[in-house]
């Protein structure tokens, strides 16, 4: 999977989350708590469908790696299947 | 005079040159337009309106006749069916009373009772309402009588635009359209954009944009009420101006549209208040408009009485813009 | 047979528009089964009906009339009665043979049409004076007596522009609370600016597409509930800070051993510790109505879940106690997702005991939350932050969260609610338990 690929699943996921934020206004590399307005759940769900559409498990002490965008693609990428 | 400034994209010229030349236009257009009426040829009309015509197209189309006008204008029934497009000109309203049973049980009917087979493309022109001190049997405005007729057109163009374009229109439609001239804008001086062109008859425009009241209004009361306007728009109040320009049929849709937005109505209209013309247009919105109303409707008409020949008296009988302003206050509650 | 009809969905909820059938004449209906979707003030509402029975009649069409809260919207029969139409025998009656002449009753002498005119104006015969011939009641004598016993004009009746009443309605909005700017007295739309919770400065919203704005539906809503709660509940508020590292310490834990998508927020262990507790304390758990409060054995947690773009509902998590941790997550997991989707249960709008409201994610660090009327207490969470905390005498750096408990007054005193947040305590520092 390439960054493009998984930064595509990334907001495809978080559109289904929080459907009135505009992708091309988000900062791939500003913290996404200072951007949007997510709560834990929200966040939690976020991980969740990411997991699911990437099929890559994110154990609890890796979630930290998921605070912006290219944070979140770059762990997908490096623990993707192909 | 008529000025044409190369350089500007608009004409400066008055009401009745607008109508001359609305005319003149007709007539070299088509040689079945004539004008027929009292005075119009010789004397040059009773407005001069008709000035110089009788020179240019001669006496056979610019025609003067008897004082009598349910002849002529049977008359010009008659050379309508006849496949001619007269213009016939009746002096005022007050007098086409005369001819009512031409244009009402002759001119509207024969369409209907013929089953289709006969169109009488008639344009008769009046002159309406008051202001010039000609006393009660002079001063009628019954444009809306007219309006209330299946089978005619009714149009009344209030502006310098309308005045020079509406005839066409009205010339090309094959039934009988009555147009309304308000006496006292003849000598109205006004812009008009030297490309301007043909003019459907059957839509109000909004002359003035506004957003806490509509005022509906035609003829000789847009100008006052587009006075009223300014002047409200001083004290803060948005008033949007609907000029009818067609009284049948009337634009239903541009008069809703205009108090869904506003939420108010005032009617100007120079004819008298019972069961007139106004009173057409408030039902019109209390059937289609009743859940857009924020306040009750108010109308600003002739007083009834016969129009009085004092000049103070005149004024008092018919709108005016303070009365105008006061009922818009009335409306919007302060 | 019998009638079903629009139940309340909830506490203030006056009416609502059936939008959706999701059943139809001959189907069997299964206790708890969804049967329509309504449209309320807190966005559309599915209709759960309690009972197994089968659809006889579907009495109302989908749209977006609204109808009262009562209005009969469907006829059932239960599920054992037998299928075909249930015969109702037509009463023997000897028909009138021709000619026959009507004995007027004793009492009153009234011809037919006079009595038909008396029956169409709701009048009582036996009350009207007769002075027609022969001590009988005339048409006057009725007539007489509509206008002596009707109330007098314009009482009761609220001047209101057309305009006004279509706002109040399509926006729940009580006419009677505005004050009229206009000299005539007379309602107009700018009056129900107030009542409408609108932001200081804006314009009311005017025309524009008739109909319903939902987002100023729900607002209206919202505002209608607050102001009762601040009008009518004597609120205390007690405040406790909790030690937090126990459970997420645990938390932590238990979220390692599992998927994600098995993992449970801190929130639950919150909403679980907070039901828990309430089940001691019933006095903090229940309705106050009409001057007496009832207690509810079942704690149904409000949760209270902000929308995206403007707007708060606080459906119930149903019997929140008896739930284990794992359930409480999924429960609220899909309770968010539902109420954020507009697709919540009559059920869970109606039957909150009790309310919890937590914005820790939000960054505030102490609630002070608001009771949901006709609730008696509301419990606010703050945000976990890491804090000096004194632990057996030495300073510690904690996870803490500012606990806050608002109560009815009227119901309990401040002990009671200090007791219950000691025991919220209590369960937090036992997350295993939970």
């Amino acid at each position: 999977m390439t960054t493009d690929e998984a930064k595509a699943t990334i907001f495809e996921v978080l559109d289904g989350i929080a459907p009135e934020v505009d992708a091309a206004t988000v900062e791939h590399d500003v913290e996404l708590d200072e951007q949007l307005d997510l709560d834990s759940m929200d966040f939690l769900n976020w991980l969740i469908g990411i997991s699911k559409a990437t099929g890559v498990d994110i154990p609890q002490r890796d979630a930290s790696e998921f605070l912006t965008i290219d944070g979140a693609a770059a762990y997908v990428v490096s623990h993707a299947a192909a | 005079m008529t000025v044409i400034d190369s350089r500007d994209a608009t004409v400066t010229l008055t009401y009745r040159e607008a109508v001359r030349e609305a005319i003149r236009d007709a007539m070299l257009q088509d040689d079945r337009v004539f004008l027929m009426g009292e005075d119009v040829g010789r004397y040059g009309g009773c407005y001069a309106v008709s000035k110089g015509l009788i020179d240019e197209f001669g006496e056979e189309r610019i025609r003067d006749t008897p004082l009598s006008e349910s002849g002529f204008v049977g008359a010009g029934i008659g050379a309508a069916l006849g496949g001619m497009r007269p213009i016939v000109e009746v002096m005022t309203v007050n007098f086409s009373l005369l001819a009512l049973d031409q244009i009402v049980n002759t001119a509207a009917l024969l369409l209907h009772m013929s089953g289709g087979q006969f169109n009488v493309p008639i344009v008769i022109r009046m002159a309406t309402g008051a202001g010039r001190q000609l006393a009660a049997q002079h001063s009628h405005s019954l444009e809306g009588w007219y309006a209330h007729v299946p089978g005619l057109k009714v149009v009344a163009p209030a502006t310098i635009e309308d005045a020079r374009w509406m005839l066409s229109t009205a010339l090309a439609d094959p039934d009988p359209v009555i147009m309304f001239e308000h006496a006292a804008m003849y000598g109205m001086s006004g812009e008009m954009a030297v490309d301007a062109g043909p003019v459907d008859i059957n839509t109000a425009r909004v002359r003035r944009i506004g957003e806490d009241v509509t005022i509906v209004t035609h003829g000789g009361s847009l100008w006052k009420s587009l006075e009223a306007a300014d002047a409200l728009a001083g004290r803060g109040i948005s008033a949007e101006v609907l000029d009818l320009r067609s009284l049948r049929p009337l634009d239903t849709d541009a008069i809703i549209g205009s108090v869904a937005k506003t939420h108010r109505l005032v009617v100007v209209d120079e004819g008298w208040k019972t069961a007139g013309l106004s009173a057409e247009i408030v039902a019109l919105v209390t059937e289609h408009a009743m859940w857009e109303l924020d306040a009750p409707v108010r109308r600003v008409c002739g007083i009834e009485v016969p129009i009085p020949y004092a000049k103070h008296l005149e004024e008092a009988s018919i709108p005016q813009v303070e009365g105008i302003v006061a009922a818009v206050h009335d409306v919007v509650g302060s | 047979m019998s009638e079903f009809v629009l139940p309340s969905l909830g506490a203030d909820m006056d009416d609502g528009a059936l939008v959706s059938w999701l059943v139809g004449p001959g189907d069997a209906v299964e206790r708890g089964q969804i049967v329509a979707e309504v449209e309320t003030d807190k966005g559309i509402i599915e209709v759960e009906c309690w009972d197994d029975v089968v659809v006889e009649e579907l009495l109302v069409e989908a749209g977006d009339t609204r109808l009262a809260v009562g209005t009969p919207i469907a006829r059932f029969r239960s599920a054992d009665e037998s299928g075909s139409a249930a015969q109702t025998t037509v009463p023997d009656e000897t028909p009138q043979r021709q000619g026959t002449v009507e004995k007027p009753a004793a009492a009153q002498r009234i011809t037919p049409p006079v009595r038909h005119l008396a029956h169409e104006l709701g009048v009582d015969v036996g009350r009207v004076g007769a002075t027609g011939p022969g001590g009988s009641v005339t048409r006057l004598d009725v007539k007489r007596e509509v206008t002596a016993t009707s109330a007098p004009p314009g009482n009761g009746r609220v001047k209101a522009s057309p305009l006004a009443r279509r706002i109040a309605a399509d926006g729940g909005l009580d006419l009677a609370l505005a004050a009229a700017s206009r000299t005539d007295g007379l309602l107009v739309a700018a009056d129900l600016a107030g009542l409408a919770n609108a932001a200081p400065g804006t314009k009311p919203r005017r025309g524009g597409q008739p109909g319903v704005d939902k987002s100023q539906a729900m607002r209206s809503a919202i505002a209608r509930s607050m102001e009762r709660s601040k009008r009518e509940i004597p609120h205390y508020y007690l405040d406790m800070r909790m030690d937090l590292h126990r459970s997420l310490s645990w938390l932590e834990e238990f979220n390692d051993e599992r998927s994600i998508a098995d993992r449970i927020l801190p929130a639950a262990l919150l909403l679980k510790a907070s039901a828990l507790a309430l089940t001691e304390f019933g006095d903090l758990n229940g309705h106050w109505v009409d001057g007496v409060f009832h207690h509810s054995e079942i704690v149904n947690l409000g949760v209270a879940v902000s929308l995206r773009g403007g707007g708060l509902v606080a459906p119930a998590i149903r019997d929140a106690a008896s739930l284990t941790l794992s359930e409480m997550m999924e429960a609220l997991t899909d309770l968010v997702a539902r109420a954020r989707a507009g697709r919540l249960r009559g059920s869970e709008m109606a039957e909150q005991t009790v309310t919890v409201t937590n914005l820790g994610d939000r960054g505030v660090d102490r609630t002070f939350p608001v009771i949901v009327p006709p609730q008696v207490a509301i419990i606010g969470f703050g945000r976990v932050v890491d804090s000096p905390f004194v632990v057996d005498g030495e300073l510690e750096v904690r996870p803490i969260v500012h606990t806050t408990l608002a109560a009815d007054h009227r119901v309990t005193d401040g002990h009671t609610g200090g007791l219950l947040l000691l025991a919220i305590d209590r369960l937090l520092q036992e997350p295993q338990q939970l």
